[in-house]
Protein backbone atom coordinates (compact mmCIF):
# COMPACT_ATOMS: atom_id res chain seq x y z
CA UNK A 1 0.00 0.00 0.00
CA UNK A 2 3.05 2.57 1.14
CA UNK A 3 4.62 1.49 -2.05
CA UNK A 4 1.59 2.20 -4.29
CA UNK A 5 1.06 5.81 -2.10
CA UNK A 6 4.75 6.72 -3.11
CA UNK A 7 4.05 5.46 -6.89
CA UNK A 8 1.41 7.23 -7.28
CA UNK A 9 2.06 10.61 -5.74
CA UNK A 10 4.98 10.76 -7.73
CA UNK A 11 3.23 12.47 -10.99
CA UNK A 12 1.42 14.85 -8.46
CA UNK A 13 4.72 16.29 -6.95
CA UNK A 14 6.38 17.12 -10.00
CA UNK A 15 3.39 18.56 -11.25
CA UNK A 16 3.44 21.08 -8.51
CA UNK A 17 6.63 21.30 -8.64
CA UNK A 18 6.73 22.50 -11.80
CA UNK A 19 4.09 24.90 -11.56
CA UNK A 20 5.65 26.58 -8.36
CA UNK A 21 9.24 27.01 -10.41
CA UNK A 22 7.39 28.17 -13.60
CA UNK A 23 5.74 30.88 -11.88
CA UNK A 24 8.67 31.78 -9.99
CA UNK A 25 10.79 31.84 -13.28
CA UNK A 26 7.63 33.93 -14.61
CA UNK A 27 7.80 31.19 -17.39
CA UNK A 28 3.96 32.47 -17.99
CA UNK A 29 1.47 35.40 -17.81
CA UNK A 30 0.48 35.41 -14.10
CA UNK A 31 -3.06 36.00 -15.45
CA UNK A 32 -3.29 32.84 -17.66
CA UNK A 33 -1.72 30.62 -14.71
CA UNK A 34 -1.70 31.64 -11.26
CA UNK A 35 1.17 31.47 -9.13
CA UNK A 36 0.70 28.48 -6.16
CA UNK A 37 0.34 30.80 -3.70
CA UNK A 38 -2.20 33.08 -4.90
CA UNK A 39 -4.54 29.92 -5.76
CA UNK A 40 -3.47 28.79 -2.26
CA UNK A 41 -4.29 32.19 -0.97
CA UNK A 42 -7.72 32.42 -2.37
CA UNK A 43 -8.42 28.61 -1.73
CA UNK A 44 -7.45 29.64 1.89
CA UNK A 45 -9.78 33.07 1.89
CA UNK A 46 -13.03 31.35 -0.06
CA UNK A 47 -12.74 28.36 3.14
CA UNK A 48 -12.69 30.71 6.06
CA UNK A 49 -15.21 32.87 4.52
CA UNK A 50 -17.26 29.80 4.35
CA UNK A 51 -18.11 30.67 0.37
CA UNK A 52 -16.68 27.27 -0.73
CA UNK A 53 -18.14 25.41 1.92
CA UNK A 54 -21.67 26.63 1.29
CA UNK A 55 -21.42 26.61 -3.03
CA UNK A 56 -19.93 22.82 -2.40
CA UNK A 57 -23.17 21.71 0.07
CA UNK A 58 -25.30 23.54 -2.22
CA UNK A 59 -23.60 21.45 -5.62
CA UNK A 60 -23.84 18.07 -3.07
CA UNK A 61 -27.01 18.79 -1.87
CA UNK A 62 -28.37 18.27 -5.47
CA UNK A 63 -26.09 15.90 -6.47
CA UNK A 64 -27.57 13.51 -3.13
CA UNK A 65 -31.46 14.87 -4.22
CA UNK A 66 -31.16 13.99 -7.70
CA UNK A 67 -29.42 10.54 -7.22
CA UNK A 68 -32.15 9.66 -4.88
CA UNK A 69 -34.92 10.55 -7.00
CA UNK A 70 -33.39 8.86 -9.91
CA UNK A 71 -32.29 5.72 -8.21
CA UNK A 72 -35.88 5.30 -6.92
CA UNK A 73 -37.23 5.69 -10.52
CA UNK A 74 -34.39 3.75 -12.76
CA UNK A 75 -34.24 0.70 -9.96
CA UNK A 76 -37.60 -0.70 -10.06
CA UNK A 77 -37.74 0.14 -13.54
CA UNK A 78 -34.81 -2.15 -14.10
CA UNK A 79 -36.31 -4.77 -12.07
CA UNK A 80 -39.44 -4.75 -13.56
CA UNK A 81 -38.36 -4.58 -17.12
CA UNK A 82 -35.65 -7.35 -16.50
CA UNK A 83 -38.31 -9.73 -15.28
CA UNK A 84 -40.99 -8.63 -17.83
CA UNK A 85 -39.26 -9.04 -20.95
CA UNK A 86 -42.77 -7.49 -22.61
CA UNK A 87 -42.44 -4.13 -20.93
CA UNK A 88 -38.92 -4.21 -22.32
CA UNK A 89 -40.18 -4.52 -25.89
CA UNK A 90 -42.47 -1.21 -25.33
CA UNK A 91 -40.12 1.24 -23.72
CA UNK A 92 -36.53 -0.10 -25.65
CA UNK A 93 -36.45 2.22 -28.58
CA UNK A 94 -37.55 5.48 -26.73
CA UNK A 95 -35.21 5.03 -23.59
CA UNK A 96 -32.63 4.34 -26.75
CA UNK A 97 -33.09 7.31 -28.40
CA UNK A 98 -32.89 9.48 -25.27
CA UNK A 99 -29.77 7.77 -23.79
CA UNK A 100 -27.98 8.89 -27.29
CA UNK A 101 -28.88 12.59 -26.18
CA UNK A 102 -25.78 14.52 -23.95
CA UNK A 103 -28.47 15.62 -20.91
CA UNK A 104 -26.39 18.56 -20.97
CA UNK A 105 -27.94 19.41 -24.48
CA UNK A 106 -30.91 19.45 -23.27
CA UNK A 107 -30.64 22.37 -20.53
CA UNK A 108 -31.84 24.99 -23.04
CA UNK A 109 -34.95 23.35 -23.07
CA UNK A 110 -34.94 22.73 -19.36
CA UNK A 111 -33.96 26.27 -18.46
CA UNK A 112 -37.47 27.05 -20.88
CA UNK A 113 -39.40 25.20 -18.72
CA UNK A 114 -38.32 25.26 -14.97
CA UNK A 115 -36.46 28.31 -14.90
CA UNK A 116 -32.89 28.19 -13.34
CA UNK A 117 -33.69 27.26 -10.05
CA UNK A 118 -33.03 24.10 -8.65
CA UNK A 119 -35.61 21.73 -10.85
CA UNK A 120 -33.46 21.86 -14.23
CA UNK A 121 -30.31 20.96 -12.19
CA UNK A 122 -32.35 18.13 -10.39
CA UNK A 123 -33.51 17.13 -13.78
CA UNK A 124 -30.21 16.80 -15.30
CA UNK A 125 -28.88 14.97 -12.34
CA UNK A 126 -31.88 11.78 -13.11
CA UNK A 127 -31.08 12.30 -17.13
CA UNK A 128 -27.30 11.40 -16.11
CA UNK A 129 -27.97 8.76 -13.24
CA UNK A 130 -30.78 7.15 -14.67
CA UNK A 131 -29.17 5.37 -17.50
CA UNK A 132 -26.26 3.80 -15.69
CA UNK A 133 -28.30 2.10 -12.75
CA UNK A 134 -31.31 1.22 -15.03
CA UNK A 135 -28.90 -0.40 -17.68
CA UNK A 136 -27.11 -2.13 -15.66
CA UNK A 137 -29.80 -3.38 -13.18
CA UNK A 138 -31.38 -4.54 -15.95
CA UNK A 139 -28.35 -6.21 -17.57
CA UNK A 140 -28.15 -8.04 -14.08
CA UNK A 141 -31.56 -9.15 -13.75
CA UNK A 142 -31.49 -10.40 -17.48
CA UNK A 143 -27.94 -12.32 -17.36
CA UNK A 144 -29.09 -13.91 -13.79
CA UNK A 145 -28.19 -17.78 -14.10
CA UNK A 146 -30.68 -20.06 -15.13
CA UNK A 147 -29.04 -22.95 -13.52
CA UNK A 148 -29.36 -21.20 -10.59
CA UNK A 149 -32.86 -20.13 -10.91
CA UNK A 150 -33.57 -24.21 -11.95
CA UNK A 151 -32.22 -24.68 -8.27
CA UNK A 152 -35.07 -22.67 -6.70
CA UNK A 153 -36.91 -24.05 -8.59
CA UNK A 154 -36.04 -27.74 -8.21
CA UNK A 155 -36.72 -26.46 -4.24
CA UNK A 156 -40.48 -25.10 -5.15
CA UNK A 157 -39.67 -21.68 -4.54
CA UNK A 158 -42.52 -19.02 -5.39
CA UNK A 159 -42.00 -16.09 -7.66
CA UNK A 160 -40.95 -13.62 -4.49
CA UNK A 161 -38.51 -16.50 -2.94
CA UNK A 162 -36.82 -16.80 -6.69
CA UNK A 163 -36.59 -12.83 -6.82
CA UNK A 164 -35.72 -12.34 -3.19
CA UNK A 165 -33.06 -15.14 -3.08
CA UNK A 166 -32.07 -15.62 -6.38
CA UNK A 167 -32.27 -12.87 -8.63
CA UNK A 168 -31.60 -10.11 -6.55
CA UNK A 169 -28.33 -11.22 -4.92
CA UNK A 170 -27.28 -12.19 -8.49
CA UNK A 171 -27.41 -8.68 -9.74
CA UNK A 172 -26.71 -6.89 -6.86
CA UNK A 173 -22.98 -6.12 -8.19
CA UNK A 174 -24.64 -4.95 -11.61
CA UNK A 175 -27.33 -2.76 -9.44
CA UNK A 176 -24.06 -1.34 -7.19
CA UNK A 177 -21.78 -0.60 -10.81
CA UNK A 178 -24.71 0.95 -12.26
CA UNK A 179 -24.96 3.35 -8.88
CA UNK A 180 -21.40 4.07 -8.61
CA UNK A 181 -21.18 5.20 -12.53
CA UNK A 182 -23.97 6.86 -12.23
CA UNK A 183 -23.19 9.10 -9.15
CA UNK A 184 -19.91 9.79 -11.33
CA UNK A 185 -21.83 10.94 -14.01
CA UNK A 186 -24.34 12.60 -12.09
CA UNK A 187 -21.34 14.79 -10.57
CA UNK A 188 -19.98 15.60 -14.05
CA UNK A 189 -23.53 16.79 -15.44
CA UNK A 190 -24.14 18.86 -12.37
CA UNK A 191 -21.14 20.58 -13.19
CA UNK A 192 -22.33 21.41 -16.77
CA UNK A 193 -25.49 22.41 -15.53
CA UNK A 194 -24.19 24.89 -12.76
CA UNK A 195 -22.00 26.47 -15.47
CA UNK A 196 -24.42 27.29 -17.36
CA UNK A 197 -27.03 28.30 -15.38
CA UNK A 198 -27.00 28.92 -11.40
CA UNK A 199 -27.21 30.84 -8.53
CA UNK A 200 -24.56 28.77 -6.36
CA UNK A 201 -22.95 25.50 -6.25
CA UNK A 202 -19.30 25.05 -7.90
CA UNK A 203 -20.12 25.44 -11.37
CA UNK A 204 -21.31 29.06 -10.50
CA UNK A 205 -18.56 29.56 -8.82
CA UNK A 206 -15.98 28.81 -11.20
CA UNK A 207 -18.56 31.19 -13.86
CA UNK A 208 -18.59 33.66 -11.81
CA UNK A 209 -15.05 33.75 -11.45
CA UNK A 210 -14.25 33.74 -15.03
CA UNK A 211 -16.57 37.06 -15.12
CA UNK A 212 -14.56 38.21 -12.48
CA UNK A 213 -11.30 37.65 -14.22
CA UNK A 214 -10.08 35.64 -11.49
CA UNK A 215 -8.24 32.29 -12.31
CA UNK A 216 -7.39 31.53 -8.92
CA UNK A 217 -10.76 30.81 -8.01
CA UNK A 218 -11.06 28.63 -11.27
CA UNK A 219 -8.37 26.44 -10.41
CA UNK A 220 -9.71 26.12 -6.66
CA UNK A 221 -13.14 25.48 -8.02
CA UNK A 222 -11.67 22.37 -10.47
CA UNK A 223 -9.44 21.11 -8.13
CA UNK A 224 -12.33 20.99 -5.18
CA UNK A 225 -15.04 19.20 -8.38
CA UNK A 226 -12.02 16.46 -8.69
CA UNK A 227 -11.21 15.77 -4.96
CA UNK A 228 -14.86 15.57 -4.28
CA UNK A 229 -15.64 13.40 -7.23
CA UNK A 230 -12.75 11.20 -6.13
CA UNK A 231 -13.74 10.82 -2.35
CA UNK A 232 -17.25 10.27 -3.20
CA UNK A 233 -16.25 7.76 -5.71
CA UNK A 234 -13.47 6.18 -3.08
CA UNK A 235 -16.54 6.06 -0.59
CA UNK A 236 -18.86 4.35 -2.84
CA UNK A 237 -16.47 1.63 -3.30
CA UNK A 238 -15.95 1.14 0.14
CA UNK A 239 -20.05 0.68 0.12
CA UNK A 240 -19.72 -1.53 -2.92
CA UNK A 241 -17.39 -3.92 -1.14
CA UNK A 242 -18.86 -4.16 1.97
CA UNK A 243 -22.07 -5.57 0.36
CA UNK A 244 -20.56 -7.98 -1.87
CA UNK A 245 -17.74 -9.50 -0.21
CA UNK A 246 -17.56 -12.69 -2.31
CA UNK A 247 -16.17 -11.12 -4.87
CA UNK A 248 -12.07 -10.22 -4.39
CA UNK A 249 -11.40 -5.78 -4.56
CA UNK A 250 -9.63 -6.07 -8.20
CA UNK A 251 -13.27 -7.54 -9.68
CA UNK A 252 -14.66 -4.94 -8.18
CA UNK A 253 -12.39 -2.14 -9.20
CA UNK A 254 -12.38 -3.07 -12.66
CA UNK A 255 -16.17 -3.99 -13.02
CA UNK A 256 -16.15 -0.28 -12.02
CA UNK A 257 -15.49 1.27 -15.19
CA UNK B 1 -40.27 -41.60 1.17
CA UNK B 2 -41.20 -42.20 -1.90
CA UNK B 3 -40.89 -44.72 -5.21
CA UNK B 4 -41.67 -43.53 -8.62
CA UNK B 5 -44.09 -45.64 -11.02
CA UNK B 6 -43.29 -44.14 -14.78
CA UNK B 7 -45.55 -45.14 -17.50
CA UNK B 8 -45.29 -44.72 -20.81
CA UNK B 9 -42.94 -41.14 -20.49
CA UNK B 10 -42.02 -39.54 -23.57
CA UNK B 11 -40.20 -36.34 -24.28
CA UNK B 12 -40.21 -34.96 -27.76
CA UNK B 13 -38.16 -31.62 -28.44
CA UNK B 14 -38.25 -29.03 -31.05
CA UNK B 15 -34.96 -27.51 -32.50
CA UNK B 16 -35.89 -25.74 -35.39
CA UNK B 17 -38.67 -27.36 -37.31
CA UNK B 18 -36.97 -30.58 -36.64
CA UNK B 19 -38.19 -32.55 -34.02
CA UNK B 20 -36.86 -35.19 -32.06
CA UNK B 21 -37.92 -37.67 -29.02
CA UNK B 22 -34.83 -37.15 -26.28
CA UNK B 23 -37.08 -40.25 -24.07
CA UNK B 24 -39.47 -42.72 -25.81
CA UNK B 25 -41.98 -44.93 -23.89
CA UNK B 26 -39.65 -45.38 -20.88
CA UNK B 27 -41.48 -47.81 -18.19
CA UNK B 28 -39.72 -47.78 -14.61
CA UNK B 29 -40.74 -48.91 -11.08
CA UNK B 30 -38.51 -47.67 -8.72
CA UNK B 31 -39.20 -49.05 -4.92
CA UNK B 32 -39.58 -46.85 -2.16
CA UNK B 33 -35.68 -46.32 -0.63
CA UNK B 34 -33.95 -47.87 -2.92
CA UNK B 35 -31.23 -46.99 -5.00
CA UNK B 36 -31.23 -47.03 -8.74
CA UNK B 37 -28.26 -46.02 -10.98
CA UNK B 38 -29.06 -45.06 -14.36
CA UNK B 39 -26.00 -45.27 -17.01
CA UNK B 40 -25.77 -44.25 -20.44
CA UNK B 41 -23.69 -42.47 -22.94
CA UNK B 42 -23.89 -38.80 -23.30
CA UNK B 43 -26.91 -37.98 -25.18
CA UNK B 44 -29.03 -40.76 -24.76
CA UNK B 45 -31.48 -39.04 -22.65
CA UNK B 46 -31.06 -39.88 -18.88
CA UNK B 47 -30.81 -35.99 -17.66
CA UNK B 48 -34.14 -35.47 -19.61
CA UNK B 49 -35.69 -38.29 -17.18
CA UNK B 50 -33.81 -36.62 -14.01
CA UNK B 51 -35.67 -32.83 -15.43
CA UNK B 52 -38.76 -34.36 -15.97
CA UNK B 53 -38.81 -36.62 -12.34
CA UNK B 54 -37.72 -32.94 -10.90
CA UNK B 55 -40.75 -31.07 -12.81
CA UNK B 56 -37.86 -28.61 -14.42
CA UNK B 57 -39.53 -29.78 -17.91
CA UNK B 58 -42.73 -31.13 -19.13
CA UNK B 59 -43.13 -34.87 -20.29
CA UNK B 60 -44.94 -35.11 -23.90
CA UNK B 61 -46.67 -38.23 -23.12
CA UNK B 62 -47.09 -40.75 -20.41
CA UNK B 63 -47.31 -40.32 -16.34
CA UNK B 64 -44.90 -40.06 -13.76
CA UNK B 65 -46.30 -41.11 -9.97
CA UNK B 66 -44.84 -41.02 -6.75
CA UNK B 67 -45.81 -43.25 -4.21
CA UNK B 68 -45.27 -42.63 -0.37
CA UNK B 69 -46.32 -46.14 1.33
CA UNK B 70 -50.02 -46.81 0.02
CA UNK B 71 -50.40 -43.34 -1.33
CA UNK B 72 -50.12 -42.19 -4.70
CA UNK B 73 -49.71 -38.92 -6.43
CA UNK B 74 -48.88 -36.68 -9.31
CA UNK B 75 -46.25 -34.11 -7.74
CA UNK B 76 -43.95 -35.82 -4.71
CA UNK B 77 -44.08 -33.52 -1.67
CA UNK B 78 -40.14 -33.07 -2.19
CA UNK B 79 -37.33 -34.00 -5.02
CA UNK B 80 -34.16 -33.02 -4.23
CA UNK B 81 -32.02 -32.58 -7.17
CA UNK B 82 -27.76 -32.45 -7.34
CA UNK B 83 -26.73 -31.03 -10.88
CA UNK B 84 -23.40 -31.85 -12.37
CA UNK B 85 -22.29 -28.29 -11.50
CA UNK B 86 -22.19 -27.69 -7.71
CA UNK B 87 -24.77 -24.16 -8.82
CA UNK B 88 -24.06 -22.83 -5.41
CA UNK B 89 -25.04 -19.05 -4.68
CA UNK B 90 -21.85 -17.49 -5.05
CA UNK B 91 -22.88 -14.42 -2.91
CA UNK B 92 -23.54 -16.99 0.16
CA UNK B 93 -21.18 -19.21 2.61
CA UNK B 94 -20.80 -22.77 2.53
CA UNK B 95 -23.20 -22.61 5.55
CA UNK B 96 -25.53 -20.37 4.13
CA UNK B 97 -25.30 -22.80 0.93
CA UNK B 98 -26.34 -25.51 2.67
CA UNK B 99 -29.09 -24.07 4.21
CA UNK B 100 -30.82 -22.24 1.31
CA UNK B 101 -33.69 -23.98 0.52
CA UNK B 102 -35.18 -23.29 4.27
CA UNK B 103 -37.57 -20.87 3.63
CA UNK B 104 -37.46 -17.45 5.67
CA UNK B 105 -39.85 -18.42 8.45
CA UNK B 106 -37.01 -21.05 9.64
CA UNK B 107 -36.50 -20.03 13.44
CA UNK B 108 -32.77 -19.43 13.85
CA UNK B 109 -32.33 -22.24 16.64
CA UNK B 110 -33.84 -24.91 13.83
CA UNK B 111 -31.30 -23.52 11.50
CA UNK B 112 -28.47 -23.53 13.18
CA UNK B 113 -29.51 -26.86 14.22
CA UNK B 114 -29.40 -28.26 10.67
CA UNK B 115 -26.37 -26.47 9.60
CA UNK B 116 -24.21 -27.99 12.22
CA UNK B 117 -25.69 -31.39 11.30
CA UNK B 118 -25.20 -31.64 7.58
CA UNK B 119 -21.61 -29.58 7.75
CA UNK B 120 -20.91 -32.29 10.23
CA UNK B 121 -22.10 -35.08 7.85
CA UNK B 122 -20.60 -33.36 4.78
CA UNK B 123 -17.19 -32.71 6.41
CA UNK B 124 -17.51 -29.05 5.75
CA UNK B 125 -17.34 -27.62 9.62
CA UNK B 126 -14.26 -26.26 9.19
CA UNK B 127 -15.15 -24.48 5.55
CA UNK B 128 -18.53 -23.16 6.97
CA UNK B 129 -17.73 -19.06 6.33
CA UNK B 130 -16.04 -19.54 3.22
CA UNK B 131 -17.27 -19.14 -0.28
CA UNK B 132 -17.66 -20.71 -3.37
CA UNK B 133 -15.20 -19.34 -5.06
CA UNK B 134 -13.00 -20.09 -2.35
CA UNK B 135 -13.04 -24.08 -1.72
CA UNK B 136 -11.71 -26.76 -4.40
CA UNK B 137 -14.47 -28.95 -7.08
CA UNK B 138 -14.99 -31.45 -4.60
CA UNK B 139 -15.97 -29.53 -1.42
CA UNK B 140 -18.24 -27.19 -3.66
CA UNK B 141 -20.11 -30.97 -4.80
CA UNK B 142 -20.30 -31.36 -1.13
CA UNK B 143 -21.85 -27.99 -0.30
CA UNK B 144 -24.72 -28.96 -2.93
CA UNK B 145 -24.93 -32.33 -1.59
CA UNK B 146 -25.55 -30.88 2.02
CA UNK B 147 -28.03 -28.67 0.19
CA UNK B 148 -30.04 -31.21 -0.91
CA UNK B 149 -30.18 -33.31 2.08
CA UNK B 150 -30.71 -30.01 4.19
CA UNK B 151 -33.98 -29.89 2.00
CA UNK B 152 -35.12 -33.76 3.49
CA UNK B 153 -36.28 -34.58 0.30
CA UNK B 154 -38.17 -38.19 -0.40
CA UNK B 155 -36.72 -39.04 -3.27
CA UNK B 156 -32.85 -37.72 -4.18
CA UNK B 157 -32.08 -37.22 -7.97
CA UNK B 158 -28.32 -36.81 -9.05
CA UNK B 159 -27.28 -35.94 -12.57
CA UNK B 160 -23.76 -37.31 -12.71
CA UNK B 161 -22.77 -35.18 -9.87
CA UNK B 162 -19.40 -36.46 -9.54
CA UNK B 163 -18.50 -36.66 -13.42
CA UNK B 164 -16.21 -33.47 -12.83
CA UNK B 165 -14.25 -34.52 -9.70
CA UNK B 166 -10.98 -36.19 -9.89
CA UNK B 167 -10.14 -39.80 -9.16
CA UNK B 168 -9.42 -39.74 -5.56
CA UNK B 169 -12.25 -37.30 -4.87
CA UNK B 170 -14.74 -39.12 -6.96
CA UNK B 171 -14.29 -42.38 -5.12
CA UNK B 172 -14.62 -40.86 -2.06
CA UNK B 173 -17.84 -39.03 -2.49
CA UNK B 174 -18.78 -42.13 -3.76
CA UNK B 175 -18.05 -44.13 -0.66
CA UNK B 176 -20.09 -41.64 1.43
CA UNK B 177 -23.14 -42.00 -0.75
CA UNK B 178 -23.26 -45.61 -0.20
CA UNK B 179 -22.82 -44.58 3.23
CA UNK B 180 -25.66 -41.93 3.32
CA UNK B 181 -27.69 -44.58 1.76
CA UNK B 182 -27.03 -46.92 4.28
CA UNK B 183 -27.79 -44.35 7.35
CA UNK B 184 -30.77 -42.11 5.88
CA UNK B 185 -32.40 -44.86 3.55
CA UNK B 186 -33.73 -42.50 1.31
CA UNK B 187 -34.76 -43.45 -2.68
CA UNK B 188 -31.92 -42.41 -4.77
CA UNK B 189 -32.04 -41.89 -8.47
CA UNK B 190 -28.26 -41.47 -9.54
CA UNK B 191 -27.38 -40.95 -13.42
CA UNK B 192 -24.32 -41.12 -14.52
CA UNK B 193 -21.55 -42.10 -17.40
CA UNK B 194 -19.52 -44.09 -15.46
CA UNK B 195 -20.10 -47.68 -15.81
CA UNK B 196 -17.83 -48.77 -12.80
CA UNK B 197 -19.78 -45.87 -10.96
CA UNK B 198 -23.38 -47.33 -12.10
CA UNK B 199 -22.38 -50.95 -10.27
CA UNK B 200 -20.55 -49.70 -7.14
CA UNK B 201 -23.69 -47.43 -6.16
CA UNK B 202 -26.72 -49.21 -7.70
CA UNK B 203 -28.97 -52.16 -6.31
CA UNK B 204 -30.85 -51.64 -9.53
CA UNK B 205 -28.39 -50.68 -12.63
CA UNK B 206 -30.52 -49.12 -15.80
CA UNK B 207 -29.11 -48.98 -19.16
CA UNK B 208 -30.45 -46.26 -21.22
CA UNK B 209 -29.59 -45.60 -25.25
CA UNK B 210 -31.07 -43.34 -27.52
CA UNK B 211 -33.97 -42.70 -25.24
CA UNK B 212 -34.90 -45.87 -24.49
CA UNK B 213 -34.33 -48.42 -21.38
CA UNK B 214 -33.11 -51.27 -23.38
CA UNK B 215 -31.96 -53.46 -19.75
CA UNK B 216 -32.60 -53.04 -16.31
CA UNK B 217 -29.61 -55.35 -14.14
CA UNK B 218 -30.16 -55.98 -10.48
CA UNK B 219 -27.25 -56.01 -8.31
CA UNK B 220 -27.48 -58.21 -5.58
CA UNK B 221 -24.38 -57.68 -4.11
CA UNK B 222 -24.36 -56.06 -0.63
CA UNK B 223 -22.72 -53.06 0.43
CA UNK B 224 -20.30 -51.97 0.66
CA UNK B 225 -18.74 -52.94 -2.26
CA UNK B 226 -15.20 -52.83 -3.63
CA UNK B 227 -14.32 -51.63 -7.47
CA UNK B 228 -12.04 -55.16 -7.27
CA UNK B 229 -15.00 -57.88 -6.15
CA UNK B 230 -17.46 -55.99 -8.59
CA UNK B 231 -15.02 -57.04 -11.21
CA UNK B 232 -15.49 -60.59 -10.81
CA UNK B 233 -19.13 -60.00 -11.28
CA UNK B 234 -18.80 -59.79 -14.67
CA UNK B 235 -21.59 -57.72 -15.11
CA UNK B 236 -19.10 -54.68 -15.77
CA UNK B 237 -18.20 -56.31 -19.29
CA UNK B 238 -21.64 -57.25 -19.88
CA UNK B 239 -23.13 -53.32 -18.95
CA UNK B 240 -20.23 -52.25 -21.43
CA UNK B 241 -20.71 -54.53 -23.96
CA UNK B 242 -24.56 -53.74 -23.94
CA UNK B 243 -24.27 -49.88 -24.57
CA UNK B 244 -21.81 -50.16 -27.20
CA UNK B 245 -24.04 -53.17 -29.03
CA UNK B 246 -27.26 -52.69 -27.61
CA UNK B 247 -29.17 -55.24 -26.12
CA UNK B 248 -29.27 -58.09 -28.68
CA UNK B 249 -25.32 -58.91 -29.02
CA UNK B 250 -25.57 -58.86 -25.46
CA UNK B 251 -27.87 -61.29 -24.96
CA UNK B 252 -25.93 -63.60 -27.67
CA UNK B 253 -22.73 -62.95 -25.47
CA UNK B 254 -24.28 -63.62 -22.49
Amino acid sequence: MNHRLIEGLCLPFFIVAFWFIGSGLELWNEFIIPSPQKTWQSAQFLLSEGILTSHVLVSLYRVFAGFLLAFFLAFPLGILTGMKPKVLGYLEPILELIRHIPPLATVPMLILWFGIGETPKLVIIILTTFFPIFLNTLNGVVHCDKKLLEVGQSFGFNSRDKFMKIILPASLPNILIGMRIGLGYSWRALMGAELIAASAGIGFMINEATHLSRPDIIIVGILTIGIIGTVSDHLFFRILHRFVPWKDEKEVQNGGG
Amino acid sequence: MAGVNIVGLSKQYTIGDHSFYALKDIDLNIDDGSFTTIVGKSGCGKTTLLRLLCGLEKQTEGTIDFTSGKETCKTAKRVGIVFQEPRLMHWLTVKENILFSLCRETKSAEKEELAEKYLQIMGLAKFKDAYPSQISGGMAQRTALGRTLCYDPELILMDEPFAALDYFTRKNLQEEMVNLFLAYGKTIIFVTHNVEEALFLGQKVVIVEGGRIIQIIPVDFPYPRSYTSLKSLGILEEIIQTINYGQKSSSLAG
